[in-house]
């Protein structure tokens, strides 16, 4: 399956252990990967103004840092997000990615103020997360990084898209190991069952 | 006691800078000593925010009255530069947990004097379509930015739907939506 893996921990973090076990788990499968590391480069993650001055005029990636995204994730078929979630949810650089990636012409189609699927050759979307909070916690505040990526992302992908949520939460806590050994289990087996 | 107004937007002739200006203006016009801090204008970065900015904009948040959040509601949620915001000013970096009161204080300190707290948004698509998708934005700040408020603190969410389908006559009721709701908190 054609995969683009957009990562968006900071690569220096358990010595990138994460970014590791997700590339390893995607490599057995042979998947075909395409990496999206949005700490590389000079990637910006607020919307510009000359961004959002072209975003409805059909050409809306004019900027360098984006321009390559577009057709990239056009191309996808699984849609693989890895970060870890800070108190709103997802990284402002995630979120930064999400607001000037998926603009019309890509994400989507706006005909007469209607919108229209840009994506629907992406069939499986996933989000490996990693929580400082308890799963009661996150669930409490609602979890903006899921909602986004999972449920407003529905609207947009194939409708037969699956979705899977590999979540480790509370990270700071001492019965993390057993969690831990989980969370790589699953890791495994939804990136290698794709 | 004055009102922090936080703008978000890239563009400056776009309607959410004018959605601000209204608020600004009625503010004004009301007693409610605004005082706006355009995140664009002052070249903020949601990345990698310098300690001086944040110290400064600290120091405004705490001794301000009231907040009022204006932004363009995109994917649902809140634009990266206002998450960005959110993450460094206000919670100071850190990820604040209810259940735990150590990690919440110094957020708590910071918006101890507010007495509401107003998102002013505007959405490309229905209110319809927006419950389908999850309302993000909504619930990040009912969930976890007015957990943190005073007690008495209130929250008002004034959101514009519709935005791609809007005509001159639905903005211009929402403008005058806004200066009404506004003064009735002021």
């Amino acid at each position: 399956m054609r995969v683009v893996l957009v990562l968006a921990d900071e690569p220096d973090i358990d010595d990138g252990g994460l970014r590791r076990a997700v590339e390893a788990a995607l490599a057995t499968a042979d998947h075909d990967v395409d990496l999206i590391d949005l700490h590389e480069g000079d990637f910006n993650a607020a919307m510009t103004t000359a961004g959002r001055r072209a975003y409805h005029s059909g050409q809306p990636l004019v900027e360098p840092d984006v321009a390559d995204f577009g057709p990239r994730v056009s191309a996808a078929e699984a849609l693989i997000f890895v970060y870890r979630a800070g108190w709103t949810g997802m990284p402002p650089r995630l979120k930064g990615f999400v607001d000037r990636t998926f603009v019309p012409g890509v994400g989507f189609h706006l005909v007469d103020g209607k919108l229209h699927r840009g994506l629907v050759g992406v069939r499986r979307l996933v989000a490996i997360v990693i929580h400082d909070r308890s799963r009661s916690e996150v669930f409490r505040s609602r979890d903006h990084g899921r909602r986004i990526l999972l449920r407003t992302m529905r609207l947009i992908v194939n409708p037969r898209c699956r979705r899977r949520y590999v979540t480790l939460y509370d990270t700071r806590s001492e019965r993390v190991a057993a969690a831990r050994r989980r969370f790589a289990a699953k890791l495994d087996r939804v990136l290698v069952g794709l | 006691m004055s009102t922090l107004v936080v703008l978000c937007h890239p563009v400056p002739e776009s309607f959410v800078a004018a959605v601000a200006a209204q608020v600004v203006e009625t503010l004004d016009d009301a007693g409610g000593e605004p005082q706006l801090l355009d995140l664009y204008a002052d070249g903020f970065s949601p990345t990698d925010a310098d300690t001086v900015t944040v110290a400064a904009h600290q120091e405004a948040l705490s001794a301000a009255g009231a907040l009022v959040l204006v932004y363009p509601t995109w994917w649902s949620g809140l634009p990266a530069m206002l998450t960005g915001w959110l993450e460094h000013v206000v919670a100071g970096g850190s990820t604040p947990r209810p259940g735990r009161p150590e990690t919440t204080a110094a957020s708590r300190e910071l918006l101890a004097n507010l007495r509401y707290v107003a998102a002013v948004t505007s959405h490309g698509s229905s209110k319809f379509v927006n419950v389908v998708q999850g309302e993000a934005g909504m619930h990040f700040l009912r969930r976890s930015l007015h957990p943190l408020c005073p007690a008495h603190c209130r929250l008002r969410w004034l959101a514009f739907y519709d935005s791609d389908r809007s005509s001159m006559a639905d903005r211009q009721a929402f403008l005058a939506r806004v200066d009404r709701r506004l003064r009735s908190l002021v």
